[in-house]
């Protein structure tokens, strides 16, 4: 009776399947692949409702329902042993001619906790580890620098006349958890220089990043990083700077504070003062980071060259409160949290927080403090492989 | 921590990875693999251009490494730059009291014809056109003044 069938529909012109076109095989655990197809040219006449890929050896197979090209998945696989896989189409009058083999992969045991930190400017490429087939990554922007002081012109200041300049902004910060990646293939990471206003990625611009804090200008405080990818799990944006205080005298008052970038565990916090020396106009605050961001210092009465610089976070993303800095050497992003008057109850990690601005100091214009760096940090297996998460330590 | 790039036919591939990172995916560092100098984005000097934010992967005396394409400024950049920053510094207010001053072209900023004293705690100097010389300005009243250079007094905001 099913022969007639076949007979009939064979008569009429219909037939297997042709061959998929092999694409790539890729082990994704230490038992299981995945194989991906180009559907064939011809479906014979009749659709195709499933594809079946094939291990050799061992002869273990995965399927897909479906009429298109596709990604099928084969588990059962010994860790170890070496696997090429081909691929049939099936329709209503029966499974067609396999592909080519595929490429060869060795699936192997999942690799020890580790990770991969990237502090210092430049674009690198990191290679997954064998046996790493999930990451969790956090990306921490880079502080914008602090902006100059105005008393009269001078090379590294822009223009104007006895202002303090605004503190840069802070670094955002993004993290994605449990990215797909193949053991042996390059993926890119970029650590922006400070004041560049770059950003800082992991695989690609457009995947998970952060843009770096601003600078800050005259008066005006920078903005603060804004995360975001189309991986991105969870992103906070860096704070803006404070504002520097208007100075209506050569000596009026210090730089705006730079704001905090931000972190996931930590309490939002505001950007360093700006300085104040005989007047009520201030520096404003900057404001804090969607959380963890550095706190605000003070000392700007006549001795604070700089506002005080933002606290940052530390290289686990694990943001806390910062304090500002203080005269002479409060107000560089980051760090001068740790050199500062307290007034949070712990410091700041060393990346992503705005720089400090300047005020004008000895009849001169004086340039802001340098912003933080930033920081990407590539995690696998052990317990920070997660963001955000209360297990400090080594994964 | 030492960086390596890879080649295929002796071209590269990608951007340098760290040798703790190859050795954790390769357990070596693979032949293909050329060692690699990084050099950071420089800053420009006062009258130097950089011209990409991208460093361009270039084999230097036989090793790998960034190589950043800046450039001094032309004659004719130099002159633009300095003209900005006399043009900005007499835009400014009570710009005439500041006429004597010049540019300094070492430094492309505008410096006095006498050099400040060194500051006096609890004493303001500043420049006096009338006088060509620094000065020391009247103390200023409790609230909300500004300087005014020409008549050389505060007053009130």
């Amino acid at each position: 009776m099913f022969a007639a069938i076949n007979f009939y529909q064979a008569g009429a012109g219909v037939t297997v399947p042709g061959a998929p076109t092999i694409g790539t095989a890729t082990a994704t655990t230490s038992t299981a692949a995945t194989v991906t197809y180009t559907a064939p040219a011809s479906n014979g006449g009749s659709t195709i409702t499933l594809y079946t890929a094939t291990s050799s050896p061992g002869g273990i197979t995965g399927t897909l329902a479906t009429a298109g090209s596709g990604t099928i998945t084969v588990s059962g696989l010994t860790s170890g042993t070496s696997y090429t896989f081909t691929v049939k189409a099936t329709n209503a009058i029966g499974q067609g001619a396999a592909s080519a083999a595929s490429n060869s992969i060795t699936p192997v045991a999942p690799a020890a906790p580790g990770s991969q930190s990237y502090t210092s400017a430049g674009t690198y490429s990191w290679v997954a580890p064998a046996g790493v087939f999930k990451v969790s990554t956090v990306v921490v922007g880079t502080g914008g620098n602090g902006g100059a002081s105005l008393y009269y012109l001078s090379n590294c200041c822009t223009v104007g006349n006895y202002y303090s300049g605004g503190g840069g902004g802070g670094g955002g910060l993004a993290y994605t958890n449990n990215y797909s990646v193949s053991p042996g293939t390059s993926y890119t990471v970029q650590v922006s220089a400070v004041g560049s206003g770059g950003a800082n990625y992991f695989v690609s611009s457009g995947t998970l990043y952060v843009l770096g804090g601003t600078d800050g200008g005259t008066v005006t405080g920078g903005n603060g990083g804004i995360p975001g990818g189309t991986i991105m799990t969870a992103g906070y944006s860096g704070g803006a700077g404070g504002s520097g205080g208007y100075a209506v005298c050569s000596n009026s008052y210090g730089g705006g504070g730079g704001a905090g970038a931000a972190g996931y565990s930590g309490v939002g916090g505001a950007g360093g003062n700006g300085g104040l020396y005989q007047s009520p106009r201030n520096g404003s605050n900057g404001s804090g980071g969607s959380a963890g961001g550095g706190a605000s210092g003070f000392d700007g009465f006549g001795n604070s060259q700089y506002g005080a610089g933002g606290g940052g976070v530390d290289i686990l993303g694990q943001g806390s409160n910062g304090s500002g800095g203080t005269y002479p050497n409060g107000g560089t992003g980051g760090s001068g949290g740790a050199s500062g008057v307290a007034v949070a109850t712990s410091t700041g990690g060393l990346y992503g927080g705005g720089g400090g601005g300047a005020k004008p100091q000895g009849g001169t214009s004086v340039c802001g403090k340098a912003g933080a760096l930033g920081a990407v940090r590539i995690v696998w297996q052990g317990c920070s492989r997660s963001f955000p998460s209360t297990c400090v330590g080594s994964p | 921590m030492n960086l390596y790039i890879e080649t295929e036919n002796g071209v590269i591939k990608n951007h340098p990875a760290f040798e703790d990172n190859l050795i954790q995916a390769f357990g070596s560092v693979p032949e293909h693999w050329k060692p690699f100098t990084r050099v950071e984005r420089p800053t420009p000097g006062i009258y130097q251009v950089l011209e990409s934010d991208t460093a361009v992967y270039t084999k230097v005396n036989d090793v790998w490494t960034d190589v950043w394409s800046l450039r001094e400024m032309t004659a004719e950049e130099k002159t633009a730059k300095q003209q900005a920053v006399i043009t900005a510094f007499n835009e400014r207010k009570y710009a005439s009291n500041w006429s004597a001053w010049t540019l300094d072209e070492a430094t492309c900023s505008m410096v006095p014809p006498i050099p400040r004293p060194e500051p006096v705690e609890g004493k303001l100097v500043m420049w006096c056109g009338a006088d060509n010389n620094w000065k020391e300005a009247p103390a200023r009243p409790e609230g909300e003044y500004k300087f005014d250079f020409i008549a050389w007094a505060w007053v009130a905001l």
